[in-house]
């Protein structure tokens, strides 16, 4: 009874008591060394230095290039230069950026216009742009001057030249082609690029007829 | 034929969702129907980045299906081929593909 009370006791009163002092602002340095090497005395500064974790495997960038592979066969001419990714852009988020018709589709007149965009007139960087001229063409149909149509030279000028639409599809003289909204539909004329390219005549009245204007 | 089977279904796997717009070309296969699905060319895109007489007349033709365009025309440079070649555009290759068959 007597050595067992000893052995569990003893020990448990000395530890008791060497734990507790540890918590104590004075005694705490004599009982930590009890414990732990290099306990720095109270107010100095630990020798031993902070341990900082490394990734278990070097970064990518870090890690030391492997040595070139050994020439298979010698080539007698220089290997193509690695040729510089083209430069691509979210275009669909520029696109849904642009200014809208009132029938809900991109207004490419006012996109150039507020350099939202700004198209390159050729292939080369420095390829000058085609003159831009200054010219609205009033057609009038007989007897409906309601249907007034404009039709501006400065606005398609931006984005195309003469020789695309002279002598091709119109004369240079006003009054000179037979346009009716029915060759229109049938892709004649004003329909060669709208309704393809360009803005639909039936859902964009009143962009050239601009009396509809405010009309349902 | 076992190729372009295998690409059809490359294209139809990894075909993103693309925007129908006012302006798309397609080109109407001459080699007849095939599993790839036709060439498509969207103006929207190239219009925001070019004016329209960048391309017509000096090197399309506005008119529908009126430009004689091969994939071995485009792959020597003509047509697509002058901007698609990895400077001004995306290259042809196995991964773009289905940029343009979709
Ligand atoms: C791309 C421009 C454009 C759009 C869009 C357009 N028109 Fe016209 N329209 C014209 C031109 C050009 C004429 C012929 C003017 C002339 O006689 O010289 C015309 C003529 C007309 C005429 C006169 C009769 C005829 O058939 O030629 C009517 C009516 C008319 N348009 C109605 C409409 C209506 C309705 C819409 C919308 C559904 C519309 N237009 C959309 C350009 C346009
Ligand atoms: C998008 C097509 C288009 C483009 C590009 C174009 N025009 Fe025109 N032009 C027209 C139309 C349409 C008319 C009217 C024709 C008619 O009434 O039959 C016209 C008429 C004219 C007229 C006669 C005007 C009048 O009052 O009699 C002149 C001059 C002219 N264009 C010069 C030019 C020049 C110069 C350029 C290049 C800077 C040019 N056009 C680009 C479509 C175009
Ligand atoms: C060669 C192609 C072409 C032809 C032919 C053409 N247009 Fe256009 N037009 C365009 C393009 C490109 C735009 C830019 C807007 C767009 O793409 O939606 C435009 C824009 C317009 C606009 C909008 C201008 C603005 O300030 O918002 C009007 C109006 C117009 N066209 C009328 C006409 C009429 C009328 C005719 C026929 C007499 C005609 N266009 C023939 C290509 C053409
Ligand atoms: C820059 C756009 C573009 C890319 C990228 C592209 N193609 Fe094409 N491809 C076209 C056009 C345009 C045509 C001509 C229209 C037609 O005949 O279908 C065409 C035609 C074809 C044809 C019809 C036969 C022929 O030789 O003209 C096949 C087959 C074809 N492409 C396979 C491919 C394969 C495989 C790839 C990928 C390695 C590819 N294309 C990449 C645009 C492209
Ligand atoms: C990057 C080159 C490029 C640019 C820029 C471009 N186009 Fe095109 N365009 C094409 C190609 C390619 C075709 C299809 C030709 C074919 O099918 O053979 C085409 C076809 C067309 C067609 C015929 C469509 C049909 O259904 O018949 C019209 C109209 C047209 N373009 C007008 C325009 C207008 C207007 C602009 C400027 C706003 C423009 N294009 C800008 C390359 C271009
Ligand atoms: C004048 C130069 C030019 C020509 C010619 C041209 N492209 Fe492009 N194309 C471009 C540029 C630049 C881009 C934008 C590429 C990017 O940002 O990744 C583009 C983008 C495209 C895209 C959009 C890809 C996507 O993932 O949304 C398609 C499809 C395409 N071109 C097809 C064609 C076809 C088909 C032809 C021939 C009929 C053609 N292009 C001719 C310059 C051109």
């Amino acid at each position: 009874m007597r050595p067992a009370f000893i052995t569990i006791v003893v020990p448990m009163l000395l530890s008791g008591f060497a734990v507790t002092s540890g918590c104590g602002q004075a005694t705490r340095h004599s009982a930590v060394t009890l414990f732990f090497e290099d306990v720095p005395p109270p107010g100095k500064e630990s020798p031993s230095k902070a341990v900082v974790r490394q990734p278990r495997r070097p970064p990518p960038a870090q890690a030391a290039a492997p040595p070139p592979p050994p020439p298979v066969a010698e080539t007698t001419k220089p290997l193509p230069e690695p040729e510089k990714p083209a430069v691509s852009r979210d275009w669909p988020q520029l696109l849904s950026q642009l200014p809208r018709d009132a029938a809900g589709g991109v207004d490419w007149v006012r996109a150039l216009e507020d350099k939202r965009i700004e198209p390159k007139a050729g292939l080369d960087a420095a390829a000058p742009n085609q003159p831009v001229l200054p010219l609205d063409v009033e057609l009038i149909p007989k007897n409906q001057p309601l249907f007034k149509a404009i039709f501006s030279h400065k606005a398609h000028t931006e984005w195309l030249g003469c020789a695309n639409c002279h002598p091709g599809i119109f004369q240079m003289r006003r009054g000179a082609d037979p346009i009716t909204m029915a060759k229109i539909f049938a892709g004649e004329y004003c329909g060669r690029c709208h309704g393809k390219v360009a803005f639909a005549p039936a859902t964009g009245c009143p962009r050239c007829h601009t009396a509809l204007k405010g009309a349902p | 034929m076992l190729a372009v089977l295998v690409l059809a279904a490359i294209a139809a796997i990894a075909a993103p969702p693309r925007l129908a717009m006012l302006g798309d070309v397609v080109f109407p296969r001459h080699t007849g129907p095939g599993e790839l699905p036709p060439a498509v060319f969207p103006h929207w895109v190239h219009r925001m980045q070019f004016k329209c007489y960048a391309c017509h007349d000096a090197l399309f033709q506005m008119k529908a299906g009126a430009n004689p365009v091969t994939m071995d025309a485009i792959q020597a440079g003509k047509f697509c081929g002058i901007c698609h070649n990895g400077k001004t555009a995306f290259a042809v290759g196995f991964t773009t593909c289905n940029r343009c068959h979709r």
